[in-house]
């Protein structure tokens, strides 16, 4: 079998959040991962020379643009709510646009929900202000889809989302991490239809 | 020899005895089989049975080895077989939506792992699917069992691992597919079929997804029988693939289902895939299940060095992503034979995008490009001359290139300048035309290195690839993030150097201009694409260190960090340093 020849690396940030992650996760997986070669001394006149990286992540393709603003968002039923999603791309040309829709828990109620951005050096930073009311208690999407057409034609999609935790407390909080124990023997059984002859 | 052609053979043995034995003849393969099995007279009286939602602990370790019973001495016996299906949803012929509710297609759910349970779910027997989704056994008399389908692809060596289809949002629990506990019975032949539906019901998923994993399941069979077909001694680590309804396109808890995008990691190794509903699913966008599997296979077979990060085909990207993300979609293309890239997306997942990896008509071509690199990787593999190219070399030797020792023992990183350079030497009566051919695609530097390159990208910082540093001399090089940051073509900056006698050495970067007010200059020194040094401290202006290194050639990784910032696209600018190993 050849033989494994992987490293990367990645910003101490990510690597942090990464880290956390996965510690809050329990996550039951081991990296198969090399480390710096032990017989190789490395020093460093600096106070921080960190191990390279022990988790690599590639994703599919998609429209480069990231969710800055808050992800999630904690709410009361009955309640309305003005937010700002912000975007962010360094994309400077094309057209991009981008489309709100609410999960039933959670009505839109601001009247713009379709936005369409000509793109551009002086803006990376865009932002969709948008009026949310909680209808009904859980954890409900507001689903956020790009669309980005390049200049020369081509189109590429992203999705995003930001949650909303409707009557959430600090107790179901602790109660779901608690669930959520890695076991290995557990399966999911599907329903499906058999036939018997 | 590879597990799935090895047990596709021993289920089409079987059943071929089988027909034999009870139709006293006949010849062909699966086909025969079952237009024998429809012929069987008489017909017991047809039970369909929705089974319900169970989830339970399986008190048996899904690994056990089989042990089955022997049989009392003649003892009469039941062929109990069956076929496993699923429904697959198709994409819409348009290339800009999504998926079509109204092309659901029934298709047979290859390779995965068949039990027999007993009544206290303990494996009697196992085997799997072939590539019409039939399975068979002899079984006893008046037994009561049930047939358990297990979302699972597995290997046929002790050493290798399986692939299996897990709920990460369910303490990572296996998805099965459960028959119900009835008898044998006494006839010669129980059939025992089942069907995984999509629970779409018109308008909208009201009932189980039962389908989803068993569509994932065959859209890496393909590309594991790629794989095994063109290296039947391959050894396939474990993989698990974590789907779930709640996977969503939102960054935080794994286990609550954030998982931001499909993608693979190296933890495990594992592929998380979205299955959020009106947001972004990918159960059926059997492109991206493969796009991820060939980041697997890189990375477990081969090599990368890419650093991920946002990317599409239009992108100015740094050539270590470049190329792995570029094979990503390549690899999709050669397993399922299909050049279209698509993947579906938004409310009642109608939305969506394709890309064609034989098409070259994808931003700025070149070295750092997803979109040229695809289309020369799938465009030399394929058979299909569209006038573009001549090269049909098949997916065999763009394999024995990613693992070969040449390409794994290569000094410098992987990218499509290593890729070519063994390819043209594997392949020497083609080479004159692979160069030819990349050159098309604007990618003229050559050897390991891209030596001669003359293709910017548009960026005078860019060139060369890799620059040249010697021992006790100084080199000025830039980076920048005009693009993108972390993972753009400006943002890194390599420099070969040639040890040639063991010992400690000492390495700097100093800042000589920049368009930022402080600077975090930053080095990594590789060697094979292992880092063997890293130093990034937070030090305004200037970074070094020493480090002890044997004999050999290394690559020196320099670059701002704030360019670096996968959090700030803002962030960053044009930065020169000085830079000098001694």
């Amino acid at each position: 079998m050849p033989k494994l020849q992987i490293q990367t690396i990645a910003p101490l940030a990510i690597i942090a959040v990464t880290l956390m992650s996965l510690a809050v996760l329990n996550h039951n997986q081991t990296d198969p991962l090399p480390t710096v070669p032990t017989n190789i001394s490395v020093t460093s006149e600096k106070s921080s020379s960190p191990s390279p990286i022990n988790e690599l992540r590639l994703g599919k393709p998609g429209v480069q643009i990231s969710q800055v603003s808050e992800s999630t968002y904690n709410m009361e039923m009955n309640q309305e709510r003005d937010i700002e999603i912000q975007l962010e791309t360094k994309i400077n040309s094309g057209v991009l646009t981008v489309h709100l829709q609410s999960d039933p828990g959670i009505d839109l109620i601001s009247e713009q929900s379709s936005w369409t951005f000509e793109l551009s050096n002086n803006q990376s930073v865009l932002s969709l202000p948008v009026s949310v009311y909680a209808n009904s208690n859980g954890k409900h999407y507001l689903n956020i889809f790009t669309q980005y057409v390049a200049e020369n034609g081509n189109a590429s999609s992203k999705a995003l989302a930001t949650a909303f935790k409707v009557g959430y407390s600090q107790e179901s909080s602790k109660t779901l991490q608690k669930q959520t124990q890695v076991s290995s023997q557990a399966v999911i059984s599907l329903p499906n239809t058999e036939t018997i002859y | 020899m590879p597990y799935l052609k090895y047990l596709t053979q021993l289920n089409t043995a079987l059943i071929c005895t089988f027909i034999l034995s009870a139709c006293g003849g006949g010849s062909g393969g699966d086909n025969s089989r079952v237009s024998t099995m429809q012929n069987v007279e008489p017909l017991e009286t047809v039970e369909t049975i929705d089974t319900p939602q169970v989830k339970e602990v399986d008190t048996t370790p899904t690994a056990v080895e089989p042990t089955p019973e022997p049989p009392p001495a003649q003892a009469p016996m039941v062929r109990l077989t069956g076929t496993i299906t699923y429904d697959r949803v198709q994409f819409d012929s348009r290339l800009y939506r999504g998926l079509d509710y109204d092309a659901i297609e029934q298709q047979p759910s290859r390779g995965a792992t068949v039990h027999l349970l007993s009544a206290s779910n303990t494996i009697i027997d196992s085997s799997r699917t072939n590539d019409d989704g039939e399975y068979s056994f002899e079984v006893a008399l008046n037994t009561s069992i049930k047939v358990r389908i297990v979302a699972e692809l597995f290997e046929s060596t002790a050493t290798s691992g399986s692939i299996q289809i897990r709920d990460n949002t369910s303490d990572n629990a296996l998805y099965v597919l459960d028959g119900s506990l009835v008898s044998t019975g006494t006839n010669e032949i129980q059939t025992r079929n089942m069907h995984a539906g999509s629970g779409w019901d018109g308008s909208t998923y009201s009932q189980a997804r039962s389908s989803g994993p068993f569509a994932i399941l065959d859209s890496l069979y393909d590309a594991v029988k790629t794989v095994t077909t063109a290296s039947p001694d391959i050894t396939l680590p474990s993989l698990n693939v974590y789907w779930s309804s709640n996977n969503i396109a939102l960054n935080g808890s794994l286990s609550e289902g954030n998982i931001g995008t499909s993608f693979y990691t190296s933890a495990g190794p594992s592929i998380y895939l979205l299955g959020a509903a009106n947001n972004d699913s990918d159960e059926f966008d059997r492109a991206v299940v493969q796009h991820e599997f060939g980041h697997y296979v890189e990375h477990q077979l081969s090599r990368t060095e890419s650093l991920g990060g946002s990317h599409n085909v239009n992108s100015l990207l740094d050539l270590r992503v470049a190329f792995g993300e570029a094979w990503g979609n390549a690899f999709a293309g050669m397993a399922s034979g299909d050049p279209l890239y698509r993947d579906s997306l938004g409310v009642s997942q109608g939305l969506g995008f394709a890309i064609n990896v034989e098409d070259r008509s994808y931003g700025i071509q070149g070295w750092f490009s997803e979109g040229s690199i695809q289309s020369i990787l799938y465009n030399l593999f394929d058979s299909d001359n569209n006038g573009d190219d001549n090269l049909s070399l098949g997916f065999k030797p763009i394999f024995d290139v990613l693992t070969s020792n040449q390409y794994l023992e290569h000094p410098g990183f992987a990218s499509i300048y290593s890729f070519i350079e063994i390819l043209k030497q594997q392949n020497p009566n083609q080479a004159s035309e692979i160069t030819q051919y990349l050159n098309t695609f604007d990618i003229y530097g050559t050897g390991f290195y891209g030596e001669g390159e003359t293709n910017d990208g548009r960026s005078d910082i860019t060139l060369p690839v890799y620059g040249d540093i010697t021992l006790g001399q100084s080199t000025n090089i830039c980076s920048d993030s005009v693009y993108q940051n972390y993972n753009g073509y400006d943002v890194y900056r390599f420099l070969k150097v040639d040890i040639r006698s063991t010992g400690t050495y000492s390495v700097r970067a100093i800042e000589t201009a920049s368009t930022m007010f402080t600077t975090n200059p930053q080095i990594r020194i590789y060697q094979k694409g292992v880092p063997q040094a890293t130093f990034t401290s937070s030090s305004s202006n200037i970074e070094s260190g020493s480090v002890n290194l044997s004999a050999g050639t290394y690559i020196i990784e320099v670059f701002e960090q704030a360019n670096a910032s996968n959090s700030n696209n803002n962030a960053g600018g044009r930065t020169c340093f000085d830079v000098t190993i001694d």
